[in-house]
């Protein structure tokens, strides 16, 4: 599956991805999926997304499971943070840790 | 203005596209997701059930849920299900932002009389509250992605009353929270959450600060302060919306409540049934953004299958009375110059 943003999102959820790979599926996720009025280049890996009002109560929920339904993991309550949602290089982080089970999220 | 094939969205929403078609980006996505998995009706029922297993724990409370009571109609239904339905000790706690209707009072005395329920009613300095409401609507405080889900005046409001409801349960030391939210409002995974004391100062920071920026630290007795909520984060409760995972309909959400004594509102917009600020709210909305705030909401529920396109279309393109409109204008009007 390849994205209009050309990325190939077809292995989103294995677990040998690089968090460069699990970085651009993030983006290409949230470009396409969530962040609609933006261009990519007005979206930095760093941009606070409660900064520009993506993330508020309701936002985050929806933000959860558009990573848990295209990484295939669960995302517990006590993991909803802000380092771990609140930017493109927090959700491709967390993600990795979660899918290579390196160290408690 | 082109809108949606499928849903009531429309182009002037930042965040919708309309493709060739005529069918908009959300309900292509819709799409996907309903055939990566339909199991909306079970995942319903687990989460109604992992609920009523929690309840179980704090039975011997005084009170086991806060209700955030505005006495709407889907407030009123929720506080129906969490009474009737699932048998529980409720304290209803409302917010008076000094517009609410004199029906809407008579409501929220009938039916918290007629189901046996407690209620406190939280109510802030008119003049604060208006000065907040006259900045809010007339500037461009908080982001755009945060005003597709409601106008600038609402977000203000109900940062407010979530802030005080969470206060109240935790000073209480109730173990749930709950609000009427409504399918449209929130997803399913949402209904019941409990959110780390971090997201929630987080995400209360994007409506505090830009009022106390502008009004001073004397405004933040409105929010949640973060050495306290720090202090007392053990308390937090969790988060609980019966209606999404209820089966949202609101013929019969208007024929339930109406036996606890509640009666309709006939001076409120077609998406308030107790708040006349909301009309006006909606006006400015509109006129500068060019869509109805509730546009999301609706959309999301005629998707799901809650409402007909046809009465969506409606409920977002009625314009609010305009003597209402005129009255909220004459009370905010003294505050005007104040900002």
């Amino acid at each position: 599956m390849r994205s209009s943003n050309g990325y190939d999102l077809s292995d989103v959820s294995r677990e040998s991805m690089s968090l460069q790979k699990i970085n651009s599926c993030v983006r290409a996720l949230i470009l396409e999926n969530f962040v609609y009025g933006y261009d990519e280049s007005q979206l930095s890996d760093d941009t606070s997304f409660i900064q520009i009002g993506v993330l508020d109560s309701t936002g985050i929920m929806e933000m959860i499971e558009l990573v848990e339904k295209n990484f295939n993991i669960t995302v517990n309550d006590s993991e909803i943070l802000p380092e771990n949602f609140d930017s493109i290089n927090c959700i491709s982080n967390y993600v990795y840790r979660k899918l290579n089970k390196r160290e408690a999220v | 203005l082109r809108i949606c094939s499928k849903c009531t969205l429309n182009d002037n929403i930042p965040s919708v596209r309309i493709d060739d078609e005529g069918v908009c980006n959300y309900c292509r996505q819709s799409s996907v997701a309903d055939g990566a998995g339909s199991s909306a009706a079970a995942e319903a029922e687990k989460k109604e059930m992992q609920f009523i297993s929690e309840c179980e724990k704090y039975r011997d409370l005084p009170y086991q849920v806060l209700l955030a009571y505005s006495g709407g109609k889907d407030s009123t239904y929720t506080l129906c299900l969490l009474r009737k339905k699932y048998g529980l000790s409720v304290l209803t706690a409302t917010f008076d932002n000094g517009f609410l209707t004199e029906q809407c009072r008579t409501n929220i005395h009938n039916v918290t009389a007629s189901l046996g329920v407690d209620n406190i009613t939280i109510k802030p300095s008119f003049s604060k509250l208006a000065r907040i409401f006259c900045y809010t609507g007339s500037r461009e405080v908080f982001p755009k992605k945060a005003l597709e889900r409601a106008s600038s005046i609402c977000t203000s409001c109900i940062g407010m009353v979530k802030a005080a409801v969470l206060k109240e349960a935790v000073m209480r030391r109730i173990p749930f929270v709950s609000f009427g939210w409504t399918p449209g409002q929130v997803n399913l995974k949402a209904s019941m959450i409990k959110l780390d004391h971090k997201m929630i100062l987080a995400n209360q920071k994007q409506i505090e600060q830009p009022i106390t920026d502008r009004f001073g630290p004397e405004y933040a007795n409105y929010f949640l302060n973060e050495e306290w909520l720090d202090k007392n984060k053990d308390y937090i409760p969790t988060y609980v919306y019966p209606l999404v995972f209820s089966q949202y309909n609101e013929e019969a959400i208007l024929e339930e409540i109406k036996k606890t004594g509640w009666v309709r509102p006939e001076d409120t917009d077609m998406n308030s049934t107790n708040c006349l600020l909301n009309s006006y709210a909606n006006m400015l909305h509109d006129s500068v953004y060019g869509y109805n705030p509730y546009s999301l909401e609706i959309a999301n529920l005629v998707r799901s299958g809650f409402m007909s396109r046809g009465e969506g279309l409606k409920k977002i393109s009625e314009p609010g009375d305009r003597s209402v409109v005129d009255y909220v204008e004459s009370v905010l009007a003294p505050y005007m110059p104040a900002i």
